[in-house]
């Protein structure tokens, strides 16, 4: 965090812009969009958005802007505990904030005004629900005018979801690579054939994407295209029932039977839980990330506690059904994303600095590395050097578990491959942890071989 | 193809696509200015599904009518 400095990602729009000042998050908004927030506060909508959750809140401070000249106001946003894009989401959580995005449209148009943009960055999950983030997206609806922000919504939206729901669930990585959405003639290329006899999809995909094929070198005057309002309500209503319709459901993930396909006992795994939530009480953290979380069964330890949780995983259907948990048990503090350890988020967007890195998210006051250390030195041949400097720039306390060699799940690895794993032993790992972290208290874990390592960096 | 899905809504729109030179999507590596497309496409689509929304805002009319004429009825009966 920087003090007195515009928020990197705030940039595109001239109506104001997120800044820190003493480490605290603001927002100015300028004298060109005075109108428009006025008329959101005055007719009743950023009222109606905060009751239902639909919209951050905010307090009007005194505080000086960050670009005078410019400067109406200086309001103060709520605080989002934790951000997340739209690559690191499941589909159901891509998919809510979509229909959030819909829904406060819709509750926009009653109140005159519209979304002037609808970008999946603009929403995140508070309190396990998402919401939208930018209070300067609203511009008052002039009859007549069509929806500006339907192509955004169809990039950032609908075709990534047409595309986890009809071709492959892992379609959604290609947000990272394109950080306006996804193109809409890409998606049409990639979306199956039957898709072409699904009406929602051929009209803002396929033919989405002819018609702007059809007009890219046109020049057209915007306001000389009219569309009335039945037909702006229709637009929003169809796409909203044609999200609805988009379903996936998680198959046979790769660790689908992990906690009944371990060499864990009872005895074994009620320790473990004991452990990690002894771990949690003596550290007290205020954020907690749990690498190769699976369900986010030991998430859940931390997040019942009250404590900010993010539970990472690898696999996409591990993350929809511990997401479809967190919904199913109105879970405020557990938000589950997928991650890629061996290639985690980085910094994207303009000048690298628009979407952070996990990295620049953390560190986390905790990290639950449980189960995971040997899929990192021995599937994917980390050295346990790396992986201790790892922890080390992600994280103050660690909960570590060390598997050894002749564990059943590391000769499963093993069993395929040569073992050049010389390295891999408890006194390499100590000694490599040793050099980052000081090693508080060594759990062995009854009726089990692994060890837990709780450690505090130095 | 499932022929029963291009019946209704679906067909006209089908039609509408096919007008766009054929449904398929030619390569666009070029730089595009998608709006333009965007705003001609929304008011075809919105002027179908828009139908859809009139219909059911006068056919809410249509009953709340019938409905007080009803009402009338029964309170002078």
């Amino acid at each position: 965090m920087n003090n007195d400095s515009i928020v990197s990602s705030s940039f595109r729009d001239p109506s104001g812009y997120l800044f820190y000042k003493n480490d605290e998050l603001y927002r100015q908004i300028n004298n060109s969009y005075k109108k428009e927030y006025d008329l959101l506060m005055e007719s009743g909508l950023y009222q109606t958005l905060c009751e239902k959750k639909l919209l951050v809140s905010h307090m009007e401070t005194s505080i000086s802007p960050i670009i005078p000249s410019k400067a109406y106001k200086i309001v103060k946003p709520e605080v989002i505990p934790f951000i997340s894009y739209p690559y690191e989401w499941s589909f159901s959580q891509l998919k809510d904030a979509a229909l959030t995005t819909l829904n406060i449209q819709k509750i926009a148009l009653d109140h005159g005004m519209t979304l002037k943009d609808s970008s999946a960055y603009n929403i995140q999950f508070s309190n396990g629900k998402p919401i939208l983030i930018d209070t300067l997206s609203f511009e008052k609806y002039q009859e007549g005018q069509t929806w500006k922000a339907y192509r955004q919504f169809c990039q950032h939206f609908f075709a990534p979801l047409a595309l986890m729901s009809h071709k492959d669930i892992r379609l959604s990585q290609l947000l990272q690579v394109f950080i306006d959405g996804i193109p809409l003639d890409l998606a049409s290329k990639l979306l199956p054939m039957k898709t072409k006899t699904m009406f929602t999809i051929l009209s803002h995909i396929h033919a989405h994407a002819k018609s702007q094929k059809h007009y890219e070198s046109k020049q057209v005057k915007a306001k000389n295209v009219k569309m009335g309002k039945n037909s702006f309500i229709g637009i929003v209503e169809n796409l909203f029932s044609g999200v609805k319709k988009l379903k996936w459901s998680p198959e046979n993930t790769e660790w689908a039977n992990y906690y009944t396909d371990t060499n864990y006992s009872s005895i074994a795994f009620n320790h473990k839980k004991e452990i990690v939530s002894l771990f949690l009480d003596k550290t007290n953290p205020k954020m907690v990330w749990d690498l190769g979380a699976n369900l986010g069964e030991f998430s859940r330890i931390s997040s019942e506690k009250g404590i900010q949780t993010i539970s990472f995983d690898i696999d996409p259907a591990a993350v929809e059904k511990n997401y479809l948990m967190c919904v199913e048990k109105n879970e405020r503090y557990l938000l589950p994303l997928l991650l890629d350890l061996t290639n985690p988020s980085s910094n994207i967007g303009w000048s690298n600095t628009e979407r952070l890195s996990i990295q620049k998210r953390g560190p986390a006051d905790a990290v639950l590395a449980l189960a995971l250390i040997h899929h990192l030195a021995i599937s994917n041949n980390v050295p346990l050097q790396k992986i201790a400097e790892f922890f080390k720039t992600n994280c103050r306390n660690l909960l570590i578990e060390f598997i050894p060699k002749d564990d059943s799940q590391i000769q499963r690895l093993l069993a395929s491959r040569e073992d050049i794993f010389d390295d891999y032993s408890q006194d390499k790992f100590e000694e490599e942890f040793d050099k980052f972290f000081t090693i508080q208290q060594v759990f062995e874990i009854k009726d089990s071989k692994r060890i837990l390592y709780s450690m505090e960096k130095r | 193809m499932d022929l029963k899905k291009i019946t209704g809504i679906t067909f006209p729109l089908f039609i509408l696509a096919l007008l766009f030179r054929g449904l398929f999507v030619s390569d666009a590596y070029a730089y595009i200015d998608p709006a333009s497309g965007s705003m001609f496409i929304q008011v075809i689509i919105g002027a179908l599904v828009g139908v859809g929304i009139t219909m059911k805002l006068y056919w809410a009319k249509i009953r709340f009518k019938f409905s007080t004429i009803r009402a009338n009825r029964s309170k002078n009966e």
